[in-house]
């Protein structure tokens, strides 16, 4: 009779068993590798606009702004008020463009028409102000505003967010 | 006579036992606790890297801050703020751990240690951990005491802080502040 070389059923059940242990520990590894990769990933999106609409937001300040307007002029010396509806003004005393957000992306121009962030991620919280230390000083611009991912709440992620503050010196 | 021999040889094949030698167990266990070990390590750097780099985002953001409210702070009044800076000797580090509004002035340089407390923002979504601290050198120390000076001041801005294991870990950007 011919001997069958084979696994015998012990044998196969303590390696399923040794698998069945070491298997979910590689995933979990692996799983938490991943995960806090794609953190990394969205932190950057992030980042990446932020600093876009921040560059953008400073060049145009920068270059066509005088004073910032509410219902009045907001530049004085008392201390700076927090007026949702902003429009900056040129050396001209002509509406410039203003700032504003709809549905979580951050608008810029005399009628809000061109986004600065796109759907990727939600902005939130953004302030324009603006002070004189003395009458005779030029305005200081402080823009502010929060950049958060866009994504589904998760029990696991919180999507990450940065606050971003500016202060520019209003020359003309 | 034949038949017997056979069974004997069949026998003996049969006896012969088929297990792994000690040689062939320490080579596994050797081999594969090798591969173990480096996998381990290897996803535990990669998930410290991972938190240092998210933190690098956060600290990155509070350097830039602080050099662009700086830089707005001199071009307001750039004798007022050389005054400051001045009085100071030829260098000296200041710390900036709270928020910076549009009403702050010099004086929320604080001579006070700069402990890793964070810097308060609203609303709160970074980690507290960070210090933040600001560095300014003359640059041409013969004009320390001309009140009219118009040498430029470099301002060294370092946000530090503090990972998991307490490896300090900074963020740190120069910036040259002159007058207009």
């Amino acid at each position: 009779m011919k001997k069958i070389q084979a696994f015998t059923l012990i044998e196969l059940i303590v390696s399923t068993i040794i698998i069945a242990i070491v298997m979910p520990i590689v995933a979990a590894m692996l799983f938490s590798i991943f995960r806090q990769q794609i953190q990394v990933g969205k932190m950057a999106e992030v980042k990446r606009q932020g600093d876009i609409a921040l560059s953008r937001i400073t060049t145009l300040i920068n270059s066509n702004a005088s004073t910032l307007w509410g219902a009045s002029e907001i530049c004085n010396v008392a201390s700076p008020n927090a007026t949702a509806i902003t429009t900056f003004r040129d050396a001209a005393g002509a509406n410039s463009f203003g700032l504003s957000i709809l549905n979580g992306v951050l608008l810029v121009g005399p009628t809000y028409q061109a986004s600065l962030t796109n759907s990727k991620v939600t902005v939130t919280n953004l302030l324009v102000q603006c002070r004189k230390i003395s009458q005779f000083t030029k305005p200081l611009v402080n823009v502010s505003f929060t950049v958060t991912y866009n994504a589904p709440a998760s029990t696991i992620d919180v999507n990450p967010s940065l606050n971003y503050s500016t202060f520019i010196l209003i020359r003309k | 006579m034949m038949h017997d021999k056979l069974k004997m040889i069949n026998q003996k094949l049969s006896n012969k036992s088929g297990g792994f030698t000690i040689v062939e167990v320490l080579i596994f266990v050797a081999i594969s606790s090798i591969v173990l070990v480096s996998v381990i390590s290897l996803s535990v750097t990669i998930t410290r890297q991972t938190y240092i780099n998210i933190h690098k985002f956060y600290a990155t953001r509070y350097a830039d801050e602080l050099a662009e409210w700086l830089r707005a702070q001199k071009e307001l009044d750039w004798q007022g703020f050389h005054n400051t800076v001045r009085l100071y000797g030829t260098s000296f580090t200041r710390c900036v751990n709270t928020a910076i509004t549009l009403t702050d002035s010099l004086n929320i340089l604080s001579t006070s240690p700069c402990p890793y407390t964070g810097i308060t923002t609203s609303p709160q979504i970074s980690p507290q951990i960070y210090s933040r601290t600001v560095r300014f050198t003359k640059i041409d120390n013969s004009q320390v005491d001309t009140l009219s000076n118009s040498q430029p001041i470099k301002a060294q801005i370092v946000v530090a802080w503090l990972e998991i294991g307490g490896t300090p870990y900074n963020v740190t950007i120069e910036t040259l502040l002159a007058p207009r």
